[in-house]
């Protein structure tokens, strides 16, 4: 057997020599050069030294929220959002239908003149009706003058 | 058509147990998104925490690798494992929070605290304080010689040595080829060799 701390490709056999993932065959292999090569030997206790320091990297517990968290970011991706809408051909329509009508509605009125005010409308018609009441009543009283007078003068 | 039916059922039936879930979350399943969640939280978590060494990044971004899972369960075909995948959208979230530096004042706060507990050690000299850090400072110098790794070296070594994955997953998470793998592998562990020795 070549000597795998010697070969960078052939490293990966120390690697799982040690990882315990070799086949028996290839593991009873190792075995024998390993109790022959100092290189090896060394490359084994030095890999041994890494793996207890890794070994003794815990990783801390996960957070007891972590899947409500989880589940509130997807419920708000599926909540449809309001401008989202805007973008759908059929809403786009009854908006555009919407401010069209809105702005026929609310469309400012031609100008048109002042109306004089109510109350003084009201009393300048009972201005005239009392002028022309009073002319109708002086006509009826010169109508009723004038036979009287007439008869006078007969 | 059944025969057309019949064999869809095998090649789904012939796909591994994360596969099938995963059709299932597909196709509306929100149990089987449920179980996947279940299954792989802690690995994803554990994987992202050691990446980025903050605990509550690691869970924003191992919630953020689930979400995108979950966002793209419409176009998901199963091509490779489900694993090589959601492990490759979680370690591309962790080197890009890296690479932004968001998170970077995170090993300033653990010299702090280390200061804080070499106070208390001067008014409390029991041995089991001592065990204490010095087993906090053996852990900091693992975390800060995984962290000084290379991201790739980094991810590869994460994922080889706590989540035992084979050559050939790490090439397809990392996206390269496995003799690419061995090789970061003999790398980083010989830093690591190097930069530990004197804890043995």
């Amino acid at each position: 057997m070549e000597c795998p701390a010697k070969e960078r490709e052939k490293a990966a056999v120390l690697m799982d020599y040690f990882a315990r993932k070799l086949d028996p065959n290839s593991s009873l292999a190792m075995e024998r050069h390993l109790e022959h090569c100092p290189a090896c030997q060394e490359w084994m206790r030095r890999q041994q030294t890494v793996w207890a320091a890794l070994d003794g990297w815990d990783a801390p517990a996960v957070s007891p929220d972590f899947d409500r968290h989880l589940y509130q970011r997807i419920a708000r991706e599926e909540r449809p959002a309001f401008w989202s809408g805007l973008f759908r051909p059929a809403f786009s329509l009854a908006l555009a239908s919407l401010v069209l009508l809105a702005a026929l509605l609310i469309r400012p009125l031609p100008p048109q003149p002042a109306a004089p005010p109510q109350q003084a409308h009201v009393e300048s018609l009972d201005i005239d009706r009392l002028e022309k009441a009073l002319d109708d009543v002086e006509m009826l009283r010169q109508l009723n003058l004038a036979p009287s007078a007439e008869s006078q003068s007969m | 058509m059944d025969e057309w039916v019949s064999k869809d059922m095998v090649a789904v039936e012939a796909l591994e147990p994360d596969a099938r879930l995963m059709l299932r979350v597909r196709d509306g399943d929100a149990a089987s998104f449920a179980l996947l969640l279940e299954r792989h939280r802690a690995p994803v978590i554990r994987f992202v925490y050691r990446m980025v060494q903050n605990q509550a990044v690691a869970e924003e971004l191992a919630q953020e690798a689930f979400l995108r899972v979950y966002r793209a369960r419409a176009r998901y075909e199963p091509t490779a494992r489900f694993t090589t995948w959601l492990f490759r959208i979680a370690m591309h979230l962790a080197l890009n929070s890296l690479r932004d530096q968001r998170y970077g004042k995170y090993y300033e706060s653990l010299d702090e605290e280390a200061e804080d507990a070499a106070s208390r050690q001067l008014a409390d000299r029991r041995p089991t304080i001592e065990q204490k850090l010095l087993d906090r400072a053996r852990l900091e110098e693992v975390r800060r010689a995984v962290a000084g790794l290379p991201d790739k070296q980094r991810a590869a070594v994460l994922m080889h040595k706590y989540e035992e994955m084979e050559y050939s997953q790490i090439a397809r998470v990392l996206e390269c080829s496995e003799s690419a793998v061995k090789s970061l592998l003999f790398r980083a562990y010989e830093t690591l060799r190097a930069r530990l020795a004197h804890l043995a």
